[in-house]
């Protein structure tokens, strides 16, 4: 790519006018072209540029003004340039604009056109593999219960993250001292869920699709990157990379972007066609042409061999007989270069992303059935005609038999019998021996009293049914709004948090209680932590007695005791349960203590 | 044509059955006769009212159905669109071993894709109220299942609601992303690797299920898919895939390698009323196949409680969610009260029902017979509907028949009786459509 020139006079004299962007510091320079005129070089540098200023469009003088200032930045100059081509002109003063506007942009607001962070751009600068050496967790390591119990760090992190939990880990584990391995034993779900969810990677994608200039108001192009984006950037396009670091430490960083994202190699990058009226830009325009494959060798990856027996598209566009290469657009002689350089860069994309995809586990299937696989016309082959589990009721004769005793009475004689029926409410009823008002009066009041009583409560628990079923997993604080508040029944907030705290804590209990009781092991250590549990239901009635027993007046005692009524029941039966079986196993101890005694006689 | 693409079905005529044919571009092609008949009928589900195919269809105002005949009823109209919601139960009825006690993963695709507009408001706005409709169903007629959801979005799977058996949970949270904006890609395998996540503390006798509604015809994936599929066949995790936009290979090739070598679970949506028809598909247990059976080594017997139901005057808490209730259910095994049914027991882990919620999913594996409609005659037996005791209409004599001002009469062309195949009791077209989509019971066979 050349440099930007036209011919132009200054001061009088004809002359060539040079943008020079290849050089450091790149300048515009005027040399006259009759070397004998004994006029100086005029030199400007392009970042000592502060405006332009040029003639009308539609005027017939074609002149640029160059207002720049010294390289000791005291006074302004101006430099005037007049030319006889109105298409040089154009061409010369949209490249002078271009960079004035570029210098503005970035010296001016330079977080604002392109967000650029130098410390990410400058890191990424220097080759590091850091993507793909990060430490290569397993998905299959969440399914791991075990691993899942041992890892402390992810333990914690819910907690953080889940209150409701929090709450119940500190009454349970820390003050009551349940083993925490236990309390996370019956959470394992939870746990599994959240690592999963912390542990996602995002795959890749073409990161030059995302990015999507945006016209500002004032004009200007604005481009937003981020960090990563920059990191994806060159790992997908070697080539901005090698770009980046040939030119970056003489260009200054929000340059080189705002170059990029304005260059034809950006656009040829992201598919889009690019044509000769786009602008052209001197510094990274070369990377257009050169060879991007270049770097391919470097990656870890070739084209895979695919067996010429079963690569069906070779095959097909390689079926010289029939049509020879008209199929394929790439394949002719005077193709556009265009056209096919866009299909390529896509292609090559697309196996650079799956190149820097992490194979977790190859060996997954043997390559003999991977190659069955592949021999497989799947179109060709006959559907699968799946056969179902069908199933026989044997009863279902029975059931028609019966069905088939019913005659038709009712439904072919329906307006007989709605008729008689009709006709039996013609006649009046006497009612007078149900109401006696001085024998039943008073056990007509307590009845209407009791069924009253009974709708009433019944209402209560059915309507809030449906309420507690819109306040579950929410946090408790918030959902003491919904359900039956301490107002109603004479205790406060705290004291019902209280109590709601010691519930949840003795459930906590019951729970594993419950889960080692029903595992049945014999095993001496299970048998051990079942009596230490059963210990702590114990404890947790006396506790539930000395939350009630704080309560001094007698209402409030009673409807506490109510309250937890149920709690203690449940309590109860566990305790009842943890007897039953230790005298069975006392019992079934003595028959083997017996029996071996037995035997040797 | 390309087989492959079964969206788009096309049928020649001209191609000889059982033939090799060459096609303009000169490549030989299959076709067989049953190919051929499948395709036909595919066929006619894709046309529209006017024999044309959907998107050829003019476009229909909800307002623009609804007409009045000449003497300004409505009756014609209401009967038609009765008839038209019949032929939904016109399914396969033969009883199949089922797992009824299913565990399901929803996954929403809630990527850019999904604020195209192709869907009225837009594709997300809709999937969703759908998504909250099929949540409903799904308790309803699955009453002791399980439900969690996930969202795929900005190329990570992020969970919506844990795996419950409460509706409510679901619908809320449903309810509560409706706000949020469609971005980023979606990732199949991150998806499904969190669904897998989801679903492995379920017990063995639960089935394994994941629901994706996937609008994107693209994924982008943190790692090999293919191994995340192996893997979910290994735990015998079925999936199944409604597309919003175009077929795609890999979400076939999931659905056929998770379901025995069956590809029928993954459909893509014709229009706004298929797409909900899909969804209903998937609140039916999927049947068993026998070669899954064969590796299943006998039966499991699953413990279960009833519990007692108690009233109280004073609140208290139940042990679910440590929450003041008045009254709740009692759990026989350990006697603490839960506030829900069905779920499982918070102390004693024991699956707590009613026994109504088992005969809730027992329909499912054997499915009421359909009724047949009463073929034309000039007499019928019935004279009012055995359920309704509605009234039918009389059967017309050949004389009328012959009369054309009867034509336009509703007798002349239906019988509008419905027989039920094993009481021969007669049903009017309601009774008929609420028999078979809410009762699950003939009324004539139970008494």
């Amino acid at each position: 790519m050349s440099n930007v020139s036209g011919a132009a006079s200054h001061k009088k004299k004809n002359g060539m006018l040079t943008v020079l962007e290849d050089q450091e510091p790149s300048i515009l320079q005027w040399s006259a072209i009759d070397p004998s005129v004994a006029v100086p070089l005029v030199k400007i540098r392009l970042d000592f540029i502060t405006s332009l200023r040029a003639t009308n469009p539609n005027s017939n003088q074609m002149m640029i003004k160059v207002l720049y200032k010294d390289s000791s930045g005291a006074d302004e100059k101006t430099a005037l340039f007049s030319f006889t081509n109105r298409s040089v002109m154009d061409n010369i003063q949209r490249t002078l604009q271009q960079v004035v506007a570029r210098k503005k942009a970035s010296s001016s607001t330079p977080g604002a056109t392109t967000t650029k962070d130098t410390d990410a751009a400058s890191s990424a600068a220097t080759p590091s593999s850091q993507v793909n050496s990060t430490d290569k967790e397993d998905l299959s390591t969440f399914l791991d219960s075990d691993k899942l119990l041992k890892d402390h760090k992810l333990q914690q992190k819910l907690l953080v993250d889940n209150k409701t939990l929090m709450i119940t880990f500190k009454e349970a584990v820390m003050s009551n001292g349940l083993d925490p391995e236990e309390f996370w034993k019956t959470r394992l779900h939870l746990l599994r869920s959240y690592a999963v969810q912390q542990a996602q990677k995002r795959g890749p994608y073409n990161v030059l699709s995302t990015i999507k200039p945006v016209a500002s108001s004032d004009n200007k192009v604005n481009v937003t990157v981020t960090r990563e984006k920059i990191q994806s950037i060159f790992e997908q396009y070697p080539i901005v990379r090698k770009a980046y670091d040939e030119n970056v430490p003489r260009l200054n960083e929000g340059e080189f972007w705002s170059r990029f994202f304005s260059s034809r190699l950006f656009r040829q990058l992201r598919g889009e066609p690019t044509s000769s009226y786009d602008r052209a830009d001197v510094v990274l325009d070369k990377y257009l042409y050169m060879d991007p494959n270049a770097d391919e060798h470097t990656t870890k990856e070739s084209i895979e061999h695919i067996n010429p027996l079963i690569d069906v598209q070779s095959n097909e566009q390689d079926n010289s007989v029939k049509l020879g290469n008209a199929p394929d657009v790439t394949m002719k002689v005077n193709n556009d270069n265009r056209i096919s350089g866009i299909m390529k860069n896509m292609n090559r994309l697309s196996r650079r992303m799956l190149a820097n995809i992490k194979d977790e586990n190859q060996d997954k299937t043997p390559e003999v059935e991977q190659l069955e696989e592949q021999l497989d016309l799947r179109d060709l082959e006959d559907d699968v005609e799946l056969e179902y589990n069908e199933l026989k009721l044997q009863n279902s004769k029975l059931v028609q038999n019966k069905a088939n005793r019913i005659d038709d009475r009712i439904s072919g004689d329906y307006t007989e019998s709605i008729k008689t029926s009709q006709r039996q409410f013609h006649e009046p009823f006497n009612l007078t021996d149900i109401y006696n008002p001085t024998t039943q009066r008073q056990a007509i009041f307590d009845v209407a009293k009791e069924i009253s009583q009974i709708v009433k409560q019944n209402t209560k628990q059915y309507s809030q049914g449906w309420q507690a079923a819109n306040l579950n997993f929410q946090d408790s604080k918030t959902s003491t709004i919904n359900d039956v508040g301490p107002e109603s029944l004479n205790i406060s907030t705290d004291e019902l948090e209280e109590l709601r705290l010691t519930h949840m804590t003795s459930i906590e209990f019951l729970r594993h209680f419950w889960s080692h009781l029903g595992s049945g092991s014999k095993d001496k250590q299970d048998l051990l932590t079942l009596k230490k549990l059963h210990a702590s239901v114990s404890k947790c009635i006396s506790r539930v007695e000395a939350v009630v027993d704080k309560f001094q007046d007698s209402n409030s005692k009673q409807t506490v005791h109510a309250i937890m009524q149920p709690l203690v029941i449940s309590l109860n039966k566990a305790l009842a349960e943890y007897q039953k079986a230790s005298s069975a196993m006392l019992e079934y101890q003595e028959r083997v203590h017996k029996s071996r005694t037995q035997t040797p006689v | 044509m390309n087989d492959s693409d079964d969206d788009y079905l096309e049928v020649d005529e001209g191609i000889e059955e059982n033939d090799l044919s060459f096609d303009k571009k000169g490549v030989a092609r299959r076709t067989r006769k049953e190919n051929q008949k499948q395709k036909t009928t595919a066929n006619i589900a894709l046309k529209g009212s006017n024999g044309g195919y959907s998107w050829e269809d003019e476009y229909h105002r909800s307002w623009d159905i609804v007409q009045e005949d000449e003497a300004g009823s409505l009756e014609g109209i209401v009967t038609g669109i009765m008839e038209a919601h019949k032929k939904r139960f016109l399914k396969n009825v033969t009883p199949f071993q089922r797992g009824i006690i299913r565990s399901m993963v929803l996954v929403i695709d809630f990527s850019k894709v999904m604020s195209e507009k192709d869907l009225r408001p837009n594709r997300a706005a809709l999937t969703i109220s759908n998504a909250i409709e099929f949540v409903n169903n799904f308790f309803d007629q699955n009453p002791i299942s399980q439900l969690g959801i996930v969202l795929m979005r900005n190329g990570i799977a992020t969970l919506v609601s844990e795996v419950s058996g409460n509706p409510n949970n679901h619908v809320e949270a449903l309810r509560s992303i409706r706000r949020l904006e469609p971005t980023g890609d979606p990732s199949l395998q991150n998806a499904f690797e969190m669904a897998r996540g989801l679903l492995l503390h379920t017990p063995s006798h639960s089935t394994r299920e994941i629901l994706m509604i996937f609008g994107a015809l693209f994924t982008s994936d943190p790692g090999d898919i293919h191994t995340t599929i192996d893997s979910l066949v290994k735990e015998k995790i079925r999936v199944k895939i409604i597309g919003l936009t175009a077929q795609v290979a890999i979400c076939k090739e999931i659905c056929r390698r998770t379901n025995y070598g069956d590809d029928t679970l993954y459909a893509v949506i014709l229009n706004e009323g298929h797409f909900k028809d899909l969804l209903l598909d998937a609140v039916t247990p999927l049947a068993i196949s026998k070669s899954a059976q064969v590796e299943m080594r006998g039966f499991t017997l699953i413990k279960a409680g009833f519990p007692t139901r108690i009233s109280e005057a004073i609140p208290s808490f139940c042990a679910c969610h440590s929450k003041l209730i008045h009254g709740g259910y009692i759990c026989p095994g350990c006697k603490s009260k839960v506030c829900m049914l069905p779920t499982v027991c918070p102390c004693c882990n024991l699956m707590l029902i009613l026994s109504t919620h088992l005969a809730r999913s027992y329909h499912h594996l054997f499915p009421l017979k359909l009724f047949q409609e009463v073929p034309l005659a000039e007499s019928y037996i019935s004279t009012n509907c055995f359920s309704c005791l509605t009234e039918f209409p009389q059967g017309m004599s050949e004389s009328e028949r012959s009369n054309s001002d009867n034509r336009a009469k509703k007798e002349f062309h239906t019988s509008s009786r419905y027989q039920c195949p094993d009481c021969n009791k007669h049903f009017c077209v309601d009774c008929d459509v609420f028999v078979h989509d809410v009762l699950h019971n003939c009324p004539g066979c139970g008494c």
